[in-house]
C-alpha cells in the first residue's frame, strides 16, 4: 500500500507533502518515512496517509465544475498528483467528519507539494474542499488535498529525539564533510564536524 | 585507574566494539539486495548507524591506550580473526530477511539493556558514548521489533523462517553477556555494570516477545563460549572487509 508523508521541519510550520513510501500498515509507513524523508535534517514530525483516504482536486476543475479523474486518468506528463476517488471515503455516513485540509497556494518550483493548512467538518470530500474554499480563501490555491483527519498516522513527541534529532550529528551525510575528511586528525576532523552541525542549510541531495 | 582496571575495561570496549563492526558490515551487505526500496535504505541507514557507534568505541579505545586515532583503522584492517572479539552471532553470514531481522532484534535488546546501564559508568567518555548510541537505539529497537512481530505473526512461512532462524541464533546470543576476567573490579569501580542481572533483563524482554510471536526458544545448555572463539565465517568476512586496505597498507587514504 502507498502512503503519502507529509514532514514538518519546525514546531512553528505546517506539515508538507515530501513523498511517498510503499509499506505494509502505517507504523511500518512511518518509519520507511524517517529514513527517507528525514535522513537530514531538518523534520520534528511525519504524518503517514494512506493514498487511498486522500480526495484531491485542482482549483481549475472546481471552478469548471469537471468531474475529478481517477488515479488511472491522471496526466502523468503534467505531474499532477490527483488521488483516486475511493469508495471508502465516500462511505463516511451522513454525521459530519473533520477533514484535514493540504493546499499548494504557489507554483514555485520549491513549492511541489501540498501544505497542511487546517481542518474543516463535511459529510463528503467534495464538501470538505468546498468549505475549505471558503475557510482558506487567500492566497490563491491551485491544488486542494483533502483526508478524514483520522486517517493521519503521527510520530509521536516523544520519539522527535530519538527519530529526528541524530541527524543533525550525521555530517558525513553532507557533501562538505568529504574531501578533506579521510586526511584530518581526529581534532580536525571534530573542528569540522561542529561547523557542520552549526550550519543547518538544508542538503536535500 | 590502575592498570588492572585499564586492562578490564580494554577487552570491555574492544569487544563492544566489534561486535558494532561486524554487524554493520553484515547489514551492510543487504544494500542493493533488501526485499524493498524503503528497507534497504532503512538496514544501509542502520548499518552506517551501527558502524558510527562502533567508532566511538574504538575512539574510546585508543585514548585508553594512548594510541593515535590511526590505531582504530589498524585494528579494523590489519587484525586476523583470531584477534577479534566480537560475539559469534554477529560474524553468521546475513541468510534471509528473517535471519538478519533476528539477529538485530536479539543485538539492539542487548544494548537495550546495556547502554542505559553504561550511561551511568564513571568513566566519563564511556558514560557520554552510551548516551549518544542509546538515542538511536531507541529507533533501532522499534524496526527491529516491528519486523519480528511481523514475520513471527505472519504466514506460515515466515513464521518458519523465523523459528529456524532462532534455532541457529538462540544458543550464540548468550555469548554477549559471557564474563570477562577482571569483571568484578570493574563493577566495583562503577566503571562497567554487572553483566548477569543485565543478562536477566534481556532474556525477559526477548522471551516476552518470541511468546507474543508464538516462536519457541530451543532448550540449550547454558554455554559459555569465550569471545576469543570464532567461526570459519569471521575469516571470510575479515577476507573480504580488509582486502582493499591489505593491497598497500601504505596508502595514503
Amino acid at each position: 500500500m502507498r502512503y503519502e508523508i507529509f514532514k514538518q521541519d519546525a514546531p512553528n510550520q505546517p506539515h508538507s507533502n515530501v513523498g511517498s513510501v510503499h509499506a505494509p500498515d502505517a507504523e511500518m509507513a512511518l518509519m520507511h518515512a524517517r529514513d527517507v524523508y528525514g535522513r537530514r535534517p531538518n523534520a520534528v514530525s511525519m504524518w503517514a496517509v494512506p493514498e487511498s483516504e486522500i480526495y484531491a482536486t485542482s482549483h481549475e476543475e472546481r471552478t469548471k465544475n469537471q468531474e475529478p479523474r481517477t488515479k488511472s486518468q491522471e496526466p502523468e506528463a503534467q505531474g499532477s498528483r490527483l488521488k483516486a476517488q475511493s469508495s471508502k471515503l465516500m462511505a463516511h455516513g451522513s454525521s459530519p467528519t473533520s477533514y484535514a485540509v493540504f493546499r499548494k497556494t504557489s507554483q514555485r518550483r520549491s513549492m511541489t507539494y501540498v501544505a497542511y493548512a487546517g481542518t474543516v467538518e463535511a459529510n463528503t470530500p467534495e464538501d470538505a474542499v468546498t468549505a475549505a474554499m471558503h475557510k482558506f480563501p487567500n492566497p490563491t490555491t491551485f491544488v486542494w488535498w483533502v483526508c478524514p483527519e483520522a486517517a493521519i498516522s503521527k510520530t509521536e513527541a516523544e520519539a522527535t529525539p530519538s527519530w529526528f534529532e541524530p541527524a543533525k550529528d550525521k555530517v558525513y551525510r553532507q557533501q562538505a564533510y568529504y574531501g578533506d575528511a579521510a586526511r584530518q586528525s581526529r581534532r580536525q576532523r571534530t573542528e569540522l564536524v561542529s561547523k557542520l552541525m552549526g550550519d543547518e542549510t538544508q542538503d536535500e541531495a | 585507574m590502575n592498570a588492572e582496571l585499564t586492562s578490564t575495561l580494554d577487552s570491555r570496549v574492544l569487544a563492544l566494539a566489534d561486535d558494532e563492526l561486524i554487524l554493520a558490515h553484515r547489514d551492510s551487505e543487504w544494500t542493493g539486495h533488501a526485499p524493498m526500496i524503503e528497507e534497504d535504505i532503512a538496514l544501509a541507514n542502520i548499518a552506517q548507524d551501527e558502524l558510527g557507534h562502533a567508532t566511538l568505541w574504538y575512539d574510546i579505545l585508543c585514548d585508553l591506550r594512548g594510541q593515535p586515532d590511526e590505531h582504530a583503522d589498524q585494528l579494523v584492517y590489519f587484525r586476523d580473526a583470531a584477534d577479534w572479539r566480537n560475539a559469534q552471532l554477529l560474524e553468521l553470514p546475513i541468510g534471509d530477511w528473517a535471519f538478519t531481522m533476528l539477529r538485530q532484534f536479539l543485538f539492539d535488546q542487548f544494548e537495550w539493556v546495556l547502554l542505559p546501564a553504561l550511561a551511568k559508568s564513571s568513566h566519563i567518555a564511556v558514560a557520554q558514548a552510551a548516551a549518544k548510541v542509546l538515542r538511536e537505539e531507541i529507533y533501532h529497537t522499534r524496526h527491529s521489533t516491528a519486523w519480528v512481530r511481523r514475520l513471527g505473526q505472519g504466514t506460515a512461512e515466515s513464521h518458519r523462517r523465523m523459528q529456524t532462524a532462532l534455532d541457529v541464533q538462540w544458543p550464540l546470543a548468550s555469548q554477549l553477556f559471557v564474563p570477562m576476567l577482571g569483571d568484578a573490579a570493574l563493577v566495583a569501580a562503577g566503571i562497567w555494570p554487572d553483566m548477569a542481572p543485565l543478562q536477566q533483563q534481556w532474556l525477559a524482554k526477548v522471551s516476552e516477545m518470541l511468546a507474543e510471536c508464538g516462536l519457541v526458544a530451543p532448550a540449550t545448555a547454558a554455554t559459555r563460549i569465550s569471545r576469543h572463539t570464532h567461526t570459519e565465517h569471521l575469516v571470510n568476512l575479515l577476507a573480504d572487509m580488509q582486502s582493499v586496505a591489505r593491497l598497500d597498507p601504505q596508502a595514503d587514504w
